[in-house]
This record gives structure tokens, C-alpha cells and sequence, in this order.
């Protein structure tokens, strides 16, 4: 059966990189001793496959990893047996059984929702920048890469930008929750994560910085609040039970 | 909350930030009060090395099973992260608590080996504790070094303030309770140093003077005060089946360069190999139970989840319960998705049986640690391996399916001549023929490979080479050469790689491994030329080291290029390591003549690690 499991990193294991989260959950599933499917041959490996790999440097409230089970008591036995096993600023939140023919995780990832929490004050107002942002159709933005700049519009990839004070209050209790403190200034973004669209969220709060003529500068921290997946122009959680 | 050391902008500056900011699975938290025993164990060498080292975790969990004291961890900061620190003034910190490692009781260095000397420079600087034991003072931790280097600790003995010789499940307790009592007293520093030479297993080298001769050797070593030994005997841990043992050992985040769990099976070899220094260090043989580890395994892969276990020893082929204990194994790591690694095992028809089980032949291959290429050489150092039982080894190998061999030897032994040297492409060329003998084309997975990977030669203490001569550069560069050319003059030669590393640092190597006191001047100014990490190619500069030696006085090849007297007073003839000097210079001459000696398990040699209890095979009267 398919497992998906949800779990949060905030603090200092924002600098544990992606390759290593994996490692660190193999061996805590083994030590909750979770039933979990094995591929075959000669060295077996867990199936286990993760939504959407974190940098290092950011935190997550809503990540997520799909595993296969060959049996379980029950999920809320496991969650907690796996919570357990966690190191700390790690929390397992939810495991949500899955319909046996659903997508996996990486696969329904379409858009990721990112709070940007800024460091010191913006050389620029908020609500101008973000009004400016919603009246313009159209915002040319050169992405550089190490080969290539590419300009294009970058407004089809973001699908919101708001303050983040302005998020439902179920997400910003979330927030409250781990130790995170908001101000009026940090900002809310839902970008395309998907394989074809996949946006930066970096390059939005850039473009609001070119949009306002400031000096750009990356002194900020990343939270990721979830990922979704789309259906009928509707976002919804991978979290969300079906 | 705990605040970490370094700030975010910081660890998202440097590599991998992992190494630096501790909470692992397994580590420990506990909560300091000003009546705490601080004590901070430091790997001198980067995160992934130190982490795979069991030495430190064992004594991590037994000082942490105090309940007086909180042990934690620190590694050498990376060149990147060391500049940092050095540029905004960043105290180092230990992994736990993040706290500087000044403020610590004690800071406990580990010696594995001898190229990370200048890194116990780095992290004394790092740390702003003085880096000569004679400037410190009452505000500065006591820093006390232990391991394998600490069996001549004289090349760096300025620099400590203390060591440890021998194993340190024994007399860490005795220590901690003398410095809390003298602590309650308000002993000064001094005098607690001087306490603490009277503890067994400890040296205080600020209590012992050197005289030399004329020539440079060793005149006298004796200590500045009456009460105090003028030989330290190495301490020993008599019963390895109730100590301390690390079942829940530090998870690392990031991959430590050994990524599994490690079950030490016993301690000390039976074999004699006469350049191996572990081989005498480690004496006597002691087992630990078999039901014992069969407990440990089981709790180790509990508590670690991890997916891998290896074995570890000297020689496990000669554990007694060997057979036993890897059918357990198979079946618990088997049920658990475990992989199990085997340490060199002899080769033979019930080790090949085994690694059949638990690897996959097309992948790995086999290792011979044949260390000579002829027969005779081979004599001389006591590697108790024919070329009969190479080769009936291979032979059963390829018939297992295994196509891949391995071969380490090493060049510069003593007596060795340009024919011993052929010999090693003789040998790889034999064990070649042997797999296009016995494998028919048929069965034929493309060539046979062998690998042949030579090392240089370094004389080591208390080994029956530590009189010898020590190669120069040039003659190891030439060694090398005939190496290659002997096996590119066989039949077989398309199937044999050889490999061999540069010499440079063999010869650094050498000079401390049998160093006085006189060179510790040169590590220093060696360091404050830069050197530092000199373990890593990238960062080792050999010329900053020929300049320090200049600079200092002192000619480096009296340490190598001479075979030294048999009457001549060694650096660190003042440690006793059980093993007796008389019974080393006996094997010294057996070894001039070609003599070999027979193992422990065969007959027991009286070579004086009797002295110390259980010892498996030794003979008590
Ligand atoms: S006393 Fe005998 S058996 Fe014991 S270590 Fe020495 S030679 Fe081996």
C-alpha cells in the first residue's frame, strides 16, 4: 500500500541538503521499524520517493515522501513511532494512505507556496510593489544562467503574490507554531514547481525588487508552506485526504 | 533555544554546513551547570573522517555515561570555514552545545596519524588556547592527547599538556576524579599536572627533560621529579566483554568517509609482522565474547537504522567464534536489509563461502595483503603468507566466480633487493596465469583484472623495524620505476594496473613517526608558513616543510637516513608497551637473517605483553 508521509524541518537542519534528508529517513524508518516494501536484487533498497528536494537553507512546513508498506497497525501509531525518530526542528505531521493507483508525489507537484521573511527592512513599500505587480500584464524578466539569458514574461509562473500576514489563518497558525515570527513586511508567493515551469521563488521577490528599481539582495529566509498539486484550476494540497 | 555558533549567512558561505552544527541522531544533550566536567573530544581532521572513527565514540559514550561530565565533539574546520573564523575573530565551538571550546576542563586530541599534526596547531589557535603547554594558564583546558601517535608523543609534546598511553576505557575516571578533587581545592594548574603524572597510563611531558649527545641521539630521559615514574606503561583494557561500548553510536547527517556501523571483534593480532606497529601497540590478543556481540549487533542496527555493519579487527580470520558469529550475522542482516562488510579475511574456501553470501562477485574483489613480492622478503618482515597459499587462494576465487584482485605491498623494506622488487610483477603475473588456467573461455567475463598497489615503507616504534633506515625519495622514486618496469616485462601485463602514490609525504611521515623533541619547533613553523591539513594532497606543500627544517636547524634525515644502534636510547624507549625491546631486537636480527617466527596461536613467543592479563594465547605461568 502507499504511504504519503508529511513532515516539517525548521531551524538549524535547514542546512542538511536534500541527499542527505533521504539518508537520514531511511535509517529512521528502519529504526521505527515500519514495515516498508524493499526492491528487489542484489542490494535491496527502500522504495521511498520524495515530492520536491530542499536546498539547503530552506525550511518546510508541509514537505512530503511517498513510501510503499507491506503492512501497518495503524497510521497513527506509525506517525508517531516515526516522529520519534526525529532529529531535532523535524516533526512528522501527517500519513495519509493513498489510493493505490495515485500519482506519485514528485509527479503532482505543480506549485509550491513560499513565504519570504526578510532580515532587515525593504528598500521599498510592500503594498506598492505588490499593487504595482498585480496591475502590470506582463513582466519581462531576464533569467540568467551560467550559459544562457533568457528574457521572458515572468507572470505565468507566479499564480500569487500577497503579503504573508494576508495568508489563511490555518497557515499562519501553522507559523506561529513552530517558533516563526511573521512582520508586516514578509511576503507570501505560489510558483510553478512543476517539471515543465518550475520557478525559482527567489526570481519572483527579484522581480518585485526590479519592478521597484532597488538594489536586488538575497537577505531573506525561505519557508516553504506546501506543495500542491492542481486540478481544475484549483490548488490542492498533497497533504489533502481523498 | 541553543544558538548556533556561526551565523546563517555564514554556513551558507562554506561547505557543507552539516559538519558544524551537531543535533545528529545519538548525540548527546545534557544540561550544563557551572559543577559540570566539560570535557572536548577533537578529531583533528575534517567532519567525515573524524565521525568514522570508532576510537572517539567509544570513549564519547563511556564519558557521557558519567553523569559528572558532558563530553562533546570538534572537528578541524575546513580551509574555507578556517578563514572565516580567523577573519571575524570566531572562537571554535564544540558540535553540542556550540560553546568555545576554551571554556572547556579538558580538550582531548586523538592521534591516528602522524600528517595531522599541524592540525593540532589549527585547532589550539582556533580555540585561542595557547599552543605551548608552557604558556597556558589557569583559564585554558587541560589538553591531553591519546592514540597511536602517542606512543612516541616526543615530536609534539610541547604542545600537550598531557597524555594518554593506552586504551582509554582504564584510567579516565581516576583522572577526572583527581582534577574535580584538586578543582575543589583550588590546586593550581601546575600542581594538578603533577598529581596526574602519577597516574598510571599518564605522561606529563613538561616533567621530563632530554640530554643529547653530541651526535644529536638521545643522552638521557629522565623526569624532573622524584615521585614521579621514568617509565609509563601503556594501559590496557583486560576484559573487553563488560566495558564500554558505543550500541548507540552518532548518526552524521552528511556521509562519514567510513558510512557504517562498526562491531570490534577484538583487539590486538596474533600475527608478527615485523614493520606493523598496531600489530605489537595492540598487545595482547583479547576476544570479546561472542554473545556479547551478537547483543552489541543487534543493538547497534536498532538504535542506527544504518545499512551497513562491518567487523573490525587486526585479524579476524583468528577470532575463535568467527564461524559462528557471521551465520548469525548473515541471518539478522539478511532479515534486516543489512549489508554486512568483512574485514580482510584470509582467503580460503569458508571465507570465499562467506563474501559469496554477502556481496555480489562481479563487483567486489579480492584483497591479498602480500606486502613483498618474493618469498624471501617476505621472510624478513614475517608476512606469514606463500606464494602456495596466493595462489591456491585465486585459484579458488576464479572458480567462485571472482574476476578482481588486489595486491598490497610495499617497497623499501629492509634487505629488499631489485630481484625482491620483480617479484611483485612476478607474483601478479602468476596469479593471472593461474585464472586463464582455471577459468575456461567459455566462462570468461573479459579479462582477469589485478591490481597492484604499492606503498612506501616507514620504520614505526616498537616495531622490530624501528632501529632500520628509512628509504630517501630518490630511492623510493626508483623502487617504483622497477616496479613497473618488472610488470611490464610479464606475459600478463595488459591485465595488471599498477598504482603507487608519491613519496613526499612518506617522507614527512617518517621523521615524525621516530621524531625527538627537537622537531616539534619545525611543526610550528611549518604551521605559521600555512601548512596545515598536510594528510590532503591538495593542501600539503612539502616545501614549506624542507624550509622549517632548514630554518629550525635541523637536518630531517637524521630521523630516516640511518639505521640506528642497537644500543642507541630511543625518543620513546621511556613507554612500555609490554612488548619488550629485547624481544624487538631479537626479531630485528631474526629478520637480518631471514628467520621467521611463528604466531601467537601456534606458540606463544614470551614477548611480554604477558604482563597484562587475558591475553588469548599468551603464556601465563
Ligand atoms: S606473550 Fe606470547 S602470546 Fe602473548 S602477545 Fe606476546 S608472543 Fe603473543
Amino acid at each position: 500500500m502507499k504511504l504519503r508521509i508529511k513532515f516539517s524541518k525548521i531551524g538549524p537542519l535547514k542546512f542538511i541538503g536534500h541527499l542527505d534528508i533521504l539518508r537520514y529517513f531511511q535509517k529512521a524508518v528502519k529504526r521505527a521499524d515500519i514495515d516498508i516494501k524493499y526492491t528487489e536484487g542484489f542490494s535491496p533498497h527502500q522504495i521511498m520517493s520524495f515530492a520536491f528536494p530542499m536546498g539547503i537553507g530552506l525550511e518546510g512546513l508541509a514537505e512530503y515522501f511517498d513510501i510503499e508498506a507491506n503492512s501497518y497497525d495503524s497510521l497513527e501509531k506509525m506517525k508517531e513511532d516515526l516522529d520519534a525518530q526525529m532529529a531535532y526542528g523535524m516533526h512528522i505531521e501527517d500519513i495519509i494512505l493513498l489510493p493505490d493507483d495515485a500519482e506519485n508525489a514528485m509527479a503532482s507537484v505543480q506549485a509550491a507556496g513560499y513565504v519570504i521573511r526578510f532580515k532587515d527592512t525593504l528598500p521599498f513599500d510592500i503594498d506598492k510593489a505588490i499593487s504595482d505587480y498585480n496591475t502590470k500584464d506582463e513582466i519581462l524578466f531576464t533569467k540568467k544562467t551560467k550559459k544562457s539569458e533568457k528574457t521572458s514574461d515572468i507572470k505565468p509562473f507566479i499564480y500569487e503574490i500577497c503579503k504573508a500576514t494576508e495568508l489563511p489563518t490555518g497557515i499562519l497558525d501553522d507559523i506561529k507554531d513552530k517558533g516563526l515570527t511573521l512582520s508586516d513586511d514578509d511576503l507570501y508567493v505560489l510558483v510553478n514547481a512543476s517539471s515543465s515551469g518550475n520557478l525559482n521563488p527567489k526570481e519572483a521577490v527579484k522581480c518585485l525588487y526590479e519592478l521597484e528599481n532597488a538594489e536586488y539582495s538575497e537577505n531573506f529566509n525561505l519557508l516553504r508552506t506546501d506543495l500542491y498539486t492542481i486540478e481544475d484550476d484549483d490548488f490542492i494540497s498533497l497533504g489533502a485526504k481523498r | 533555544m541553543r544558538e548556533l555558533a556561526l551565523s546563517d549567512d555564514i554556513l551558507m558561505q562554506i561547505e557543507k554546513p552539516a559538519r558544524y552544527i551537531g543535533l545528529e541522531i545519538n548525540s548527546i544533550m545534557k544540561d550544563i551547570t557551572p559543577d559540570t566536567l566539560r570535557f572536548c573530544m577533537c578529531f583533528p581532521d575534517v567532519y567525515e573522517i573524524g565521525m568514522s572513527h570508532l576510537g572517539i565514540q567509544i570513549l564519547y559514550d563511556m564519558f557521557n555515561s558519567f553523569e559528572d561530565t558532558y563530553c562533546e565533539r570538534v572537528y578541524s574546520p575546513w580551509p574555507d570555514l578556517d578563514k572565516i573564523m580567523r577573519e571575524k575573530d570566531i572562537p571554535l565551538f564544540a558540535l553540542e552545545s556550540q560553546d568555545p571550546v576554551k571554556d572547556f576542563d579538558f580538550l582531548g586530541i586523538t592521534l591516528q596519524y602522524e600528517m595531522c599534526y599541524t592540525n593540532i596547531l589549527q585547532i589550539l589557535d582556533l580555540a585561542k588556547i595557547p599552543i605551548f603547554s608552557k604558556d597556558r594558564t589557569e583559564d585554558d583546558p587541560i589538553v591531553i592527547g591519546g592514540g597511536p601517535c602517542s606512543y612516541n608523543p616526543e615530536p609534539i609534546a610541547e604542545f600537550f599538556d598531557m597524555f594518554y598511553i593506552g586504551e582509554g576505557e582504564t584510567r579516565y575516571r581516576e583522572l577526572l576524579d583527581l582534577y574535580k578533587e584538586d578543582k575543589k581545592n583550588g590546586v593550581s594548574r601546575a600542581d594538578f599536572l603533577h598529581h596526574a603524572a602519577k597516574v598510571p597510563g599518564i605522561y606529563v611531558p613538561s616533567l621530563y627533560d632530554v640530554e643529547y649527545n653530541e651526535d644529536g641521539t638521545i643522552k638521557r630521559f629522565f623526569p624532573l621529579f622524584d615521585d614521579i615514574p621514568a617509565t609509563i606503561r601503556k594501559e590496557v583494557e583486560e576484559d573487553l566483554s563488560h566495558t564500554y561500548y558505543p550500541t548507540k553510536p552518532v548518526i552524521p547527517f552528511i556521509k562519514a568517509t567510513q558510512d557504517r556501523l562498526t562491531l570490534e571483534i577484538m583487539r590486538g593480532c596474533t600475527r608478527g609482522c615485523r614493520f606493523c606497529q598496531a600489530g605489537q601497540l595492540y598487545r595482547p590478543i583479547r576476544e570479546r565474547d561472542i554473545e556479547v556481540l551478537k547483543k552489541y549487533a543487534i543493538e547497534l542496527m536498532d538504535n542506527t537504522g544504518h545499512e551497513e555493519i562491518c567487523l573490525s579487527s587486526l585479524s579476524s580470520s583468528d577470532y575463535t567464534g568467527l564461524y559462528d558469529l557471521l551465520g548469525f550475522l548473515i541471518d539478522e542482516c539478511t532479515k534486516r536489509k543489512v549489508n554486512i562488510s568483512l574485514p580482510s579475511l584470509r582467503i580460503d574456501s569458508f571465507s570465499l563461502d562467506v563474501m559469496n553470501k554477502v556481496q555480489d562477485v562481479k563487483k567486489t574483489s579480492l584483497t591479498f595483503a602480500a606486502e613483498a613480492g618474493s618469498q624471501r622478503l617476505r621472510n624478513v618482515i614475517n608476512k606469514g603468507l606463500t606464494e602456495e597459499v596466493i595462489l591456491d587462494g585465486a585459484k579458488l576465487a576464479f572458480e567462485g566466480g571472482w574476476n578482481k584482485v588486489k595486491f598490497y605491498f610495499m617497497l623499501g623494506l629492509p634487505t629488499e633487493t631489485n630481484e625482491d622488487i620483480e617479484g611483485i610483477g612476478e607474483l601478479c603475473n602468476k596469479v593471472a596465469a593461474v585464472y586463464y588456467e582455471t577459468v575456461p573461455k567459455s566462462q570468461r567475463n573479459g579479462r582477469v583484472s589485478i591490481t597492484a598497489s604499492t606503498s612506501f615503507f616507514i620504520p614505526k616504534p616498537f616495531t622490530a623495524f624501528q632501529w632500520s633506515r628509512m628509504c630517501s625519495l630518490e630511492e623510493f622514486r626508483d623502487k617504483a620505476f622497477t616496479t613497473r618496469q618488472g610488470i611490464i616485462k610479464t606475459l600478463n601485463q595488459k591485465s595488471i594496473k599498477y598504482i603507487w602514490h608519491d613519496t613526499d609525504v612518506s617522507v614527512l611521515e617518517g621523521i615524525f613517526a621516530r621524531g625527538d623533541r627537537k622537531v616539534s619547533k619545525a611543526i610550528y613553523k611549518a604551521y605559521q608558513k600555512g601548512s596545515f591539513f598536510d594528510a590532503w594532497n591538495e593542501f600539503f606543500i612539502f616545501q614549506n616543510w624542507l624550509d622549517s627544517f632548514e630554518e629550525c636547524g635541523i637536518d630531517y634525515k637524521f630521523y630516516i637516513d640511518r639505521e640506528r644502534d642497537l644500543a642507541e636510547i630511543l625518543p620513546w624507549d621511556f613507554i612500555d608497551i609490554g612488548v619488550t625491546k629485547n624481544f624487538l631486537k631479537k626479531e630485528y636480527l631474526k629478520a637480518q637473517r631471514g628467520e621467521t617466527t611463528v604466531n601467537c596461536k601456534e606458540k606463544c613467543q614470551m614477548c611480554g605483553a604477558s604482563v597484562y592479563g587475558s591475553g588469548k594465547f599468551c603464556f601465563y605461568k
